[in-house]
């Protein structure tokens, strides 16, 4: 090619450089740019020392389950929690064991809620000020987490809890942990 | 009544009491309920400011703490004002946001091998850009324009008005 061809290639350079930029941003067309914080994920799960809802007893991390379980955050202000809780019920009926923090919530509300609701936790426990929220990296209510035997956390979910996240993400995590004991589920 | 300064710029340059100041600080109220806290030093009340500027909410994602009325961004402000009345540093502050949320929280990324791109790849595009430049302009430079001898000239002369080049002279014109 002639010095004079290649010349006029340039001409075409800032439409080669769109097409490139026009790719690039393609592919995270309707992708959503939501990250979720998975910073805790894998880290053991941080020390407590926070009431028992149902009777105000202090309780710490060696209250909890030597078992793999789910840990929900949940409050009677949160419409998606009163949302998710007929799922968490269901849950517990499949033998999940569900252990929840009652976050940012008064010991009344919160019970009358359990009351009338049902109540799927084999313990809950009451953040009222969201300092353990804010060590789990809790963004809001609902949010659930997986802990495995070893009391490390092996899953983060944001939001809603239902069918589709049990499927999908849920029971294929405890499966993996209670046949093959503590590790990693992603 | 304790003037809330909205933005410390405006308490350093005007100063607290002043009634313009006071203004404006009505008026930008409205976004920073949490600026009632009070504060020992000047300092720590810049240092709490400038750290949730930094600090994203991670819930709403695409604001600051200082700009998000989400609760957990109220909530993280109030964690980041409690470490600061600690006398915790920045870089501890920034790390104890870090361990809980992820290096997102922070809007200024830490120089690291996976950030590398990010934080050098702007100066180098600049860097070899000016290159090129300066070595074009250099190359230029060193280029001398020897005059014309006279036969030279006459020739030159001879073909731009000879007819039967037209073709060829239009084609060098284009070639420019």
């Amino acid at each position: 090619m002639s010095q004079k061809n290649i010349k006029q290639l340039f001409w075409l350079l800032p439409l080669v450089l769109f097409i490139g930029l026009a790719v690039v941003l393609w592919t995270r067309l309707g992708v959503d740019p939501k990250i979720v914080p998975q910073a805790t994920t894998d880290q053991i799960l941080p020390v407590f020392n926070l009431p028992n809802l149902d009777n105000g007893q202090l309780q710490t991390n060696a209250n909890l389950p030597r078992q793999p379980f789910i840990l929900n955050v949940w409050g009677s202000w949160c419409p998606t929690c009163a949302l998710e809780q007929p799922f968490l019920l269901k849950m517990q009926q499949r033998g999940v064991m569900l252990v929840g923090i009652n976050y940012k919530d008064s010991s009344a509300d919160a019970l009358a809620y359990l009351a009338q609701r049902g109540n799927p936790f084999v313990l809950n426990l009451q953040d009222s000020a969201g300092d353990f929220g804010i060590d789990l990296g809790v963004t809001g209510a609902p949010e659930s987490f997986v802990i495995d035997q070893q009391h490390r956390i092996r899953m983060h979910i944001l939001g809603e809890v239902n069918e589709d996240i049990w499927r999908t993400k849920l029971k294929p995590c405890l499966d993996r942990l209670t046949l093959q004991g503590a590790g990693q589920c992603v | 009544m304790r003037i809330v300064p909205a933005n410390l710029l405006w308490v350093i340059l005007f100063g607290q009491l002043s009634v313009f100041s006071s203004a404006l600080n009505a008026a930008l109220i409205v976004n920073t309920a949490d600026a009632n806290l009070p504060f020992e030093s000047t300092a720590q009340e810049m240092q709490y400011r400038t750290l949730i500027d930094e600090f994203r909410c991670p819930k709403c994602q695409n604001a600051n703490l200082a700009g998000s009325d989400a609760p957990i961004a109220q909530d993280l402000k109030y964690k980041t004002y409690e470490l600061v009345k600690q006398g915790q540093t920045n870089d501890q502050i920034r790390q104890y946001m870090i361990a809980r949320y992820g290096e997102f929280i922070s809007y200024k990324p830490p120089i690291k091998r996976s950030t590398w791109l990010l934080w050098f790849a702007p100066p180098l595009v600049l860097l070899v850009a000016l290159m090129v430049w300066f070595f074009r302009v250099r190359g230029r430079r060193g280029l001398t324009t020897i005059p014309l001898s006279a036969i030279e000239s006459w020739r030159l002369h001879q073909l731009l008005n000879d007819e039967s080049l037209k073709d060829v002279k239009s084609e060098l014109r284009d070639d420019r």
